[in-house]
């Protein structure tokens, strides 16, 4: 068992920021934590990585209890990079995770050069930017190659170059069999790393797996707009009328149908994009967030 | 070893090890400057004690004189006896120290202090009290018998002598207070800067990094100590010349005995280490349990301060390890003290140390 949390709650004085959360993953995968800010997702990475005391409960880790150092031999935790020491340098905290871990110091090189810091590795952190030291977080956590990456809001502010390189990296890791857990109120983001969402609403954790909210949605260009229209409404499909043309709603198997009726109505095509969405509808639906 | 090399590394990058470095040798650097520019002051302060003395010593033989022509009595000629015998020495004494002349002013120190004493039997007025002109006979025949002048203890660049000044100086309440609110930051701003979070997710216990960290901070205090000691000590040695037999100069006790320089100092340095012992296992005790920078400072300043106002108070408890923070205090009127103090100091650090590993082993990093 890789991750396995038994009735785990946390109180502080009045408020009850976790309630009795129970969670059991035995594969190597994404796991995205999500909520909105303040529900208690970096608190529940604390508690489960034993940083802060849970009130009542208990975690297993790659099958030790949290509350053995040891766990942290197979378990890296990316936390906020208010962590780092603004007067050492990328090498300087790398070193140090590889002595933590008796790791030799060639694999500082080897990491580096993965996420794409060799040229300020030799700089001290107080110089780096937001997206350096996100850089500096992940290799921190992956040089030891642990069984359990946890991640505190991993894509928080970076750029899209950045960002692009974090989920490469992950999906990287997953499918060579790390677990990766990972909290993020970036839903976007979410979408394009997995399927399976942990919601934390009201200190309770729900389970969903994406596959079954997913929604295929085509942006379709046309010349002309009003055959289309009339063929797609009297198609039954369900769609929105845009500026330059359609955003039709697939349901599986209807794209083919699509394809058909475009020929049918002999429209010009311009131009056809593909867009995947679901963790955001069900998002509101969870959280139950009203139109303004 | 090498969580401790990481947090050696820490310590010298955050420029703490050059500022405290910087601070120390400025610091003896421009006292052992005063000390050479007050020399001529020296003197100047010994003729003028002695000539106040002179003065009224005088001035009690006029009257007694007067008194003789009115109402002679025995008690009367016996004290103007003692008087102008008193006055004739403080002449000569003076003499002997205007012209630089330690042996005959030594020996006439002695011969001023006995005629004193006679003086004040005979109810004749001198400020000194017997014990101290006691105490002034004794030290002075120590330092014939040593062949070595005397010394004042606040401005010589004799090196066993200035160590003693910068010690008194240093090592006390205030210096160490200074000290350890320095070293103790190194733990605190850790917690506040949330750098800890990160020492904490990694596979070592808890216990060992309070220990790592009690160590480095006892490496850097105890390499401060031993660099203090090396600038009092070559100072000196380096720009004056060295009198012979200097280490055996005498140091007055609070019980009158004597005590030589050098067992001041190897007595004073041990003190001192014991005591940057307790004092690192108690910062670290505090740091660790507090977490922040300024509650943390104000508990180790009250407790210094609280320690050397119950010793001031004539509190000198053996078991007490405040005691020992005014090392100087300890030495001159605690003798019985050493080297028993040490181990007290010692022990009392070591179940502190085990308070803090012990308290954080099963503590996160924040509630």
């Amino acid at each position: 068992m890789i991750v396995a949390i038994k009735n785990l709650s946390k109180q502080y004085k009045k408020q009850q920021v976790l309630r009795d959360i129970s969670l059991t993953i035995d594969s190597p995968g994404i796991w995205a934590l999500v909520g909105p800010n303040g529900v208690g997702k970096t608190t529940f990475l604390n508690i489960v990585t034993n940083l802060i005391p849970a009130t009542s409960g208990s975690v297993e880790l790659v099958g030790k209890s949290n509350k053995n150092y040891k766990v942290f031999k197979e378990v890296s935790f990316l936390q906020d990079n208010t962590v780092l020491f603004d007067y050492l340098t990328g090498y300087d905290h790398l070193k140090y995770v590889c002595d933590m871990h008796r790791i030799p110091a060639k694999r500082i090189r080897e990491v580096a050069s993965y996420v794409g810091m060799e040229n300020y590795l030799r700089k001290t952190v107080g110089n780096y930017s937001l997206g350096m030291k996100q850089h500096l977080l992940l290799a921190m956590a992956i040089i030891n190659e642990p069984k359990l990456l946890l991640l505190d809001e991993p894509l928080n502010g970076l750029d899209p170059t950045s960002a692009i390189m974090m989920r490469r990296i992950l999906l990287e890791l997953a499918d060579k069999g790390t677990t990766i857990i990972l909290s993020s109120h970036n839903l976007s983001e979410v979408d394009r790393v997995t399927k399976q969402i942990l919601f934390l609403k009201d200190g309770k954790l729900i389970e969903e797996n994406m596959d079954q909210y997913e929604q295929v949605y085509y942006q379709v260009t046309v010349k002309k707009k009003s055959p289309l229209k009339e063929l797609l409404t009297e198609k039954a499909f369900v769609f929105d009328e845009t500026e330059s043309g359609f955003r039709i709603l697939l349901g599986s198997h209807e794209f083919q149908s699509l394809l058909d009726l475009f020929q049918q109505s002999d429209v010009d095509v311009l131009d056809m994009q593909k867009e995947i969405t679901g963790s955001e509808k069900r998002y509101e639906e969870v959280f139950e967030v009203g139109s303004l | 070893m090498r969580q401790l090399l990481f947090e050696m590394k820490k310590m010298t990058r955050t420029r703490l090890l050059f500022f405290l470095a910087a601070g120390t040798l400025l610091l003896i650097g421009a006292i052992f400057i005063r000390n050479v520019l007050q020399q001529d002051m020296v003197t100047a302060e010994k003729v003028e004690s002695f000539s106040n003395h002179l003065q009224d010593v005088s001035s009690q033989n006029r009257t007694d004189l007067m008194m003789m022509e009115d109402e002679p009595s025995e008690e009367l000629e016996l004290r103007l006896n003692k008087g102008l015998d008193l006055q004739d020495k403080l002449n000569e004494l003076i003499d002997s120290i205007s012209k630089g002349l330690w042996e005959d002013e030594l020996q006439g120190e002695i011969e001023v202090s006995r005629s004193a004493m006679a003086y004040k039997d005979a109810r004749g007025r001198y400020t000194m009290s017997h014990a101290d002109l006691e105490d002034t006979i004794r030290l002075n025949e120590q330092l014939l018998a040593l062949g070595l002048p005397k010394e004042d203890p606040d401005r010589s660049n004799q090196p066993p002598l200035f160590m003693k000044q910068m010690m008194v100086l240093v090592l006390n309440p205030v210096g160490y207070t200074v000290l350890f609110l320095l070293l103790g930051i190194s733990i605190t701003r850790e917690f506040e800067d949330r750098n800890m979070r990160m020492v904490y997710a990694f596979p070592v216990p808890r216990w060992r990094l309070v220990l790592v960290k009690f160590i480095s901070l006892l490496l850097v205090a105890m390499s401060w100590l031993v660099y203090f000691l090396l600038l009092s000590y070559l100072l000196p040695n380096l720009v004056m010349e060295t009198r012979e037999q200097i280490f055996d100069y005498p140091l007055l006790l609070t019980s009158g005995e004597l005590m030589r320089v050098g067992s001041y100092i190897n007595e004073a340095v041990l003190y001192s280490a014991g005591t940057l012992f307790f004092a690192t296992a108690m910062v670290t005790l505090i740091g660790f349990g507090f977490r922040q920078t300024i509650v943390s400072s104000v508990i180790i300043t009250a407790l210094f301060t609280g320690g050397w106002m119950l010793a001031r108070n004539g509190m000198d408890v053996f078991l007490n390890p405040f005691t020992y923070v005014s090392g100087n205090q300890v030495i001159l009127s605690q003798p019985a003290f050493y080297p028993g103090g040490i181990l007290v100091l010692l022990i009392v650090s070591i179940v502190l140390l085990f308070a803090a590993m012990w308290s954080n082993q099963r503590r996160g990093v924040a509630k």
